[in-house]
Formats: C-alpha cells, structure tokens, sequence
C-alpha cells in the first residue's frame, strides 16, 4: 500500500497497543457518566502503524492515572455492548505476555 | 532545518473585544471592535488591510449559522464599508485559528497580499461548557464521545501530556 492511495479499506488489528496519552475528568459533560466521574480516557497507539490512534476509557478498571506511563503496553479486554455499539476497553499487558 | 520563509512574515498587531457574559452585543460587533483594535494596534488604518482570514465554526454541537450572530465568517468582513480593499481571503474548516495563520502567512509569502487581518469569534450557549446530552452521536465523535471524551480541553490535556 502507498501513502496517499485512495484504496482504502478496513483491517482487522490485534487489539494490541501502547499508552500514547491519557487524561482524568472532573467535570460533568456528558450526563450518562456523571456517576463515572472523576474518569480516565486514555488514547491508544496500536501496534499496527505508527500514529494509529484508538481512544478508550479506563471506566470501570483498577487502573488509575498514577499507574499509567507513555508506551506502556495495553491490551483490548472487553467489548462492552451498549445496543449495536461496540466499545473497546484495554488493560496492561501482564509482564509474560508479548506486546 | 530552518523553513525557508522563516522571519519573512509577522504579527504586527493583536488586541481583543470585550469579553461578555450573557450579552446582547451581537458577535459581529465584538470581532468589529477587535479588529479595530487590533488594525490601531498596529499603525495600520482598513484601508490598508488587503487580506482576511478566519476560522469561523462555533465551538459547540448544534449552533445555528447566522453570519455576525453565531459565527463572523470572512463574508461578514468583506462588506466594503469595513474592508474595500480586499483581495484575498480564506475560511479554514479545521485547524482552529492556528489553520488561519497559516494561511494568512502563506498568502503573505505568495505575494497575493500586504496585511491580513486574522480573527477568532465565538461564543458557548448558557448552560455548562460542551455538554453532551445527546446518547448518540455521529462523524469523528463516535470515537471518542462513548469514552467521554467530548470536548477540547480533554483533547489538548491528552496531546500535552505527551508533549510533556
């Protein structure tokens, strides 16, 4: 595939990735996670491609932002279903695991 | 690597409108002052302004399009009572104002113009600053807006950490 080519078309990735970036909410914008504040969004590189970004939520982890580092490795955990919806959650990679 | 053009454009002149809460100043008045300001700022007079720019789109979901109420869209400066000697102009869809200052520094660097007035109009709604209530959403934010992560500030936060 070459840069700029318009055949373009969706690829399955590994789910696989690093912590490119996250941040914490305090503030209520969107009410359906009020009771989810304060909460951590996190923004996901993929192992795929470099400045392949996915962004997620830590809602619901134990993960909390002290935790977090730039490259650490992650991994999709779960697919919460909200109707058709699919939203994907990652988690660290445990240590024996590759990334 | 130094950019060829490096120090061959400037800002020469900056200021800002009073800023309102609740008011009943239309936005087109509020850019008006500031661009007066601004051209005064610099020693310039409108008359000497040649070229305009902005990003015009407000900064929220669901705002309406009225030119000087809503948004103040570079057709909104090209009235000739404010500016009639106008002969280049641009209206950035993304980017933000930062779009606009290229593009005016890149018409500056072409020759199609002297000075460019560059300008930023906005205004939130009452209520609280980007909410969301919709549970639905389409375009970009459908990747981003499920994780609640729907406004500007958790964007730049999330970007500067890694600049950090």
């Amino acid at each position: 595939m070459n840069c700029g080519s318009l055949q373009v078309a969706f690829e399955g990735v590994s789910g696989r990735g690093v912590v490119a970036g996250w941040t914490t909410t305090y503030h209520e914008s969107i009410p359906s996670l009020e009771a989810e504040l304060p909460y951590l969004c996190v923004l996901i590189e993929l192992i795929e491609q470099e400045d392949l970004f996915v962004v997620s939520d830590m809602i619901g982890s134990d993960v909390d932002s002290a935790a977090l580092r730039l490259g650490m490795r992650m991994r999709v955990t779960s697919e919460t279903q909200i109707g058709d919806l699919v939203v994907p959650r990652f988690v660290p990679c445990e240590d024996r695991e590759r990334p | 690597m130094t950019w060829d053009n490096r120090s061959k454009v400037a800002i020469v002149g900056v200021d800002i409108s009073a800023i309102e809460r609740r008011t009943a100043v239309p936005l087109g008045s509020l850019a008006l002052d500031a661009a007066h300001k601004a051209i005064a700022d610099s020693g310039l007079t409108a008359r000497d302004i040649d070229g305009i720019a902005t990003y015009p789109s407000a900064p929220f979901a669901g705002a309406r399009n009225r030119d000087g109420e809503d948004v103040v869209t570079s057709n909104f400066f090209l009235s000739p009572i404010l500016l009639d000697r106008v002969r280049w102009y641009a209206q950035a869809g993304a980017g933000m104002i930062a779009a606009s200052i290229r593009d005016a520094a890149n018409a500056l660097i072409s020759g199609a113009c002297n000075y460019v007035l560059v300008w930023r109009a906005m205004y939130v709604p009452a209520g609280k600053y980007n909410e969301l209530p919709s549970m639905t959403v389409g375009g970009e934010a459908q990747f981003s807006a499920p994780y609640g992560c729907s406004s500007p500030p958790q964007w730049h936060t999330i970007v500067y950490r890694r600049y950090l």
